[in-house]
């Protein structure tokens, strides 16, 4: 059994080079708030020295870093004291203002990130790891650890949201 | 290109323009190697990882602990076999389905049509315990069972997820898609004709009109809060129904936006936070808009912040690094400022008048309106320390009911209870109490089912549900562990005495064959447990939901 003693500073060092901006991109989008989005990446990393068994590959691995993750921010969305306390209707007010040049966004960009930050919490994960991870309904059920039939009523649900949205802003032409 | 890869690849495209900057993953990188270093050491310095260290142990039990509704069961299956009853516009169902103890049981009709399982059993209750009765009450239905409502729970309630009401749209709820079930009347709440009734003779909403509500967001069991769209996606409007006295109020806020607010519990205004270069706070009236400052807060770095339970006080918490929250409650009608530096702050009293903290010295109690601060219980070396503190609270107004703390193999050393009056009871747990609510439950998997490694097996201790009735006189507690798994023990908080109530058999068997997995590596399972009381105590529902 791997665990966080027997790692090495390189194997942790590269996990967090490999991983961190899309545990970043789940923290933040589920969270609503960077700082909030840090402390869950690091709390997912530090899991990840202390606690994470030895994987069957870069995908098992990045798998149980999501749900490690996903399991964190539950927590602090739940916890009473964590309270989402940034308003999270703009991307751009939710990240450092002076690193926005790096971010690069676009118009189109910053609306449909803004569309998935206000979806509920329980659409924005399943759509995130299907149209950003990439992950197919099985995996998001396992990584969620809810049913498929759930991943793919609010994959449905979300799709429809968003579209709504989309609509509403002539993001699509119908 | 199909339209769904095109949304594939607009989604990525704008999500992989997020990226951790350099700066934060370099802190993070050093953070963790160091924190490698300490666990090493075998150094126990309590910072900030400590502290989510406890979020983890939550975590664990929490991932789990959602909702469940193996309540509905036997409701919707005789939905399936008979015709909706058609009550006033908000209930759809007369259905007090009630399961008490199963030592004899029997099968008859309900007035209400519906064929009601329904055992009788004399057992028995102690003086103590004034509602004089207490029936164990089971609705359940498979096809229910395993789907979580997050954020709901009031204990009065059992809502139902949006995604599971499937089975009841029928007849004239086929549009509906909010639904709950009183646990008082044995009702089924339809709440989109609650709304319907009150909107549509105002001509607000319309045909082809939807609702949208989110149960995780501020609704609560009195209020109701929801956006109503047209089918065309035309959006009309954010609103508010106060379920008591059918009235409605139009919001001056979206609802569309997860924005950064909070609401009076008289639902009258709202509190939110705005930052420049630092963080303000105001507060809006909701129907008209008109927003006044609350303080300047000063501070740059507030992650949180809220209204105390009455109202009477607004707070905001701020972090400042190696594991130091400051906690500030401001005095909305003297302008008093109290500011508590903490650990982990616990719980502040139903009456706002005690915060009770953990700081480096141990467990401490201020009294908000005279700033006096005591201490209750010393850090020490006491083993408490390594262990945990959880809140029970009601996950509608977010508000905490009782905390405890127990050390690090789960044996209860202090409860707070913060429903009474004053909430000053500190008591401790006696020997019996004790070895029931630790008991461990077993080995199961929970969260690493990636893993084929028996780390991923862990061990549960403690009470797996709990409830504190409104007078706060009385503690409920399920704990799934073999010996007491077939019971729900009630705690007499004036007395401490304890007596318990038998689930149903049929009940209970086919829990433990759903739940039986968790002990199966190749098939691993997770469960969690709610308990629901009715307003008058007498009527006690356990709900699970087992998670393939």
């Amino acid at each position: 059994m791997g665990i966080s003693l027997t790692r090495s500073d390189e194997d942790i060092t590269r996990t967090i080079e490999q991983h961190s901006d899309m545990l970043f991109r789940i923290c933040l989008i589920r969270l609503g708030n960077q700082h909030d989005a840090y402390d869950a990446v690091q709390e997912t990393f530090i899991r990840f020295m202390i606690k994470a068994p030895l994987f069957e590959g870069s995908g098992h691995e990045k798998a149980w870093l999501i749900r490690v993750a996903s399991n964190i921010c539950k927590d602090m969305q739940r916890s009473i004291s964590r309270h989402q306390c940034v308003d999270i209707d703009n991307i751009k007010e939710i990240l450092d203002f002076d690193k926005m040049e790096e971010y690069c966004f676009r118009d189109e960009d910053e609306r449909i990130l803004n569309n998935i930050l206000n979806l509920p919490d329980k659409y924005k994960a399943v759509i995130h790891l299907y149209y950003v991870e990439g992950y197919d309904v099985k995996e998001i059920a396992d990584i969620l650890e809810i049913s498929g039939s759930a991943v793919k009523k609010r994959m449905q649900r979300g799709r429809e949201m968003l579209k709504i949205k989309e609509v509403e802003q002539g993001g699509y032409s119908q | 290109m199909k339209e769904d890869d095109l949304t594939r690849e607009k989604i990525r495209g704008a999500a992989e323009k997020i990226k951790m900057p350099q700066d934060r993953r370099q802190q993070i990188t050093e953070h963790v190697l160091s924190s490698k270093i300490k666990n090493t050491a075998n150094t126990g310095n309590r910072t900030r990882d400590r502290q989510n260290g406890i979020f983890l142990r939550f975590a664990s039990i929490a991932s789990f602990a959602i909702i469940a509704i193996l309540c509905l069961s036997v409701m919707i299956y005789h939905l399936y076999g008979n015709d909706p009853p058609v009550g006033n516009a908000s209930s759809l169902l007369e259905s007090s389905v009630s399961i008490s103890n199963s030592i004899s049981g029997q099968e008859k009709e309900s007035s209400s049509g519906f064929a009601e399982l329904f055992y009788e059993v004399t057992i028995e209750i102690p003086k103590w315990y004034s509602p004089g009765v207490l029936s164990v009450s089971e609705l359940s239905q498979t096809e229910w069972g395993s789907d979580h409502i997050e954020g709901v729970y009031s204990g009065g309630f059992i809502y139902i997820n949006e995604m599971k009401a499937d089975l009841l749209r029928t007849g004239e709820h086929a549009d509906c898609k909010y639904f709950r079930f009183n646990t008082s009347t044995g009702t089924l709440d339809c709440l989109d004709h609650a709304i319907r009734a009150v909107l549509e003779p105002e001509g607000i909403l319309r045909p082809g009109d939807e609702i949208f509500m989110d149960y995780t967001s501020n609704c609560t069991d009195r209020y109701l809060m929801f956006y109503i769209n047209h089918k065309d996606a035309q959006y009309r409007g954010s609103f508010t129904l106060d379920l008591e006295t059918k009235t409605y109020s139009k919001l001056t806020i979206d609802l569309r936006k997860n924005g950064d607010w909070r609401i009076s519990n008289d639902y009258t205004y709202l509190v939110v936070g705005e930052y420049s270069d630092r963080w303000r706070y105001y507060k809006i009236d909701i129907l008209t808009g008109t927003k006044t400052e609350i303080l300047d807060a000063e501070e740059n770095s507030t992650y949180s912040f809220g209204l105390s339970n009455t109202n009477r006080y607004f707070w905001y918490a701020t972090y400042h690094g190696n594991s130091k929250d400051t906690w500030c409650y401001y005095d909305l009608t003297t302008a008093a400022r109290r500011v508590i530096n903490t650990i982990y702050l616990s719980c502040v009293t139903k009456d706002d008048r005690y915060i009770v903290y953990i700081d480096d010295t141990g467990l401490r109690r201020m009294e908000l309106d005279t700033g006096e601060d005591e201490l209750l219980a010393e850090r020490g070396t006491d083993p408490y320390w390594e262990g945990k503190c959880i809140e029970a609270y009601d996950h509608v107004s977010g508000k905490v009911l009782l905390s405890w703390w127990s050390n690090s193999s789960g044996q209860v050393l202090y409860i707070y209870d913060t429903v009474t009056q004053h909430g000053e009871k500190l008591v401790g747990f006696d020997e019996t109490l004790d070895d029931i609510w630790i008991e461990t439950y077993g080995s199961y998997y929970q969260e690493n089912s990636y893993s084929d490694e028996a780390e991923s097996l862990r061990n549960s201790k403690g009470a797996d549900a709990w409830l504190m009735d409104e007078t706060g006189q009385y503690l409920f507690f399920y704990n799934c562990a073999p010996k007491h798994a077939e019971y729900i023990y009630c705690y007499g908080m004036n007395t401490g005495e304890l007596f318990k109530v038998a689930l149903p058999k049929d009940f209970y068997d086919r829990m433990k064959e759903e739940t039986a997995g968790l002990f199966n590596r190749e098939n691993p399972r997770g469960v969690s447990y709610r308990l629901y009381l009715s307003e008058d105590a007498t009527k006690i529902y356990l709900t699970y939901e087992v998670i393939d």
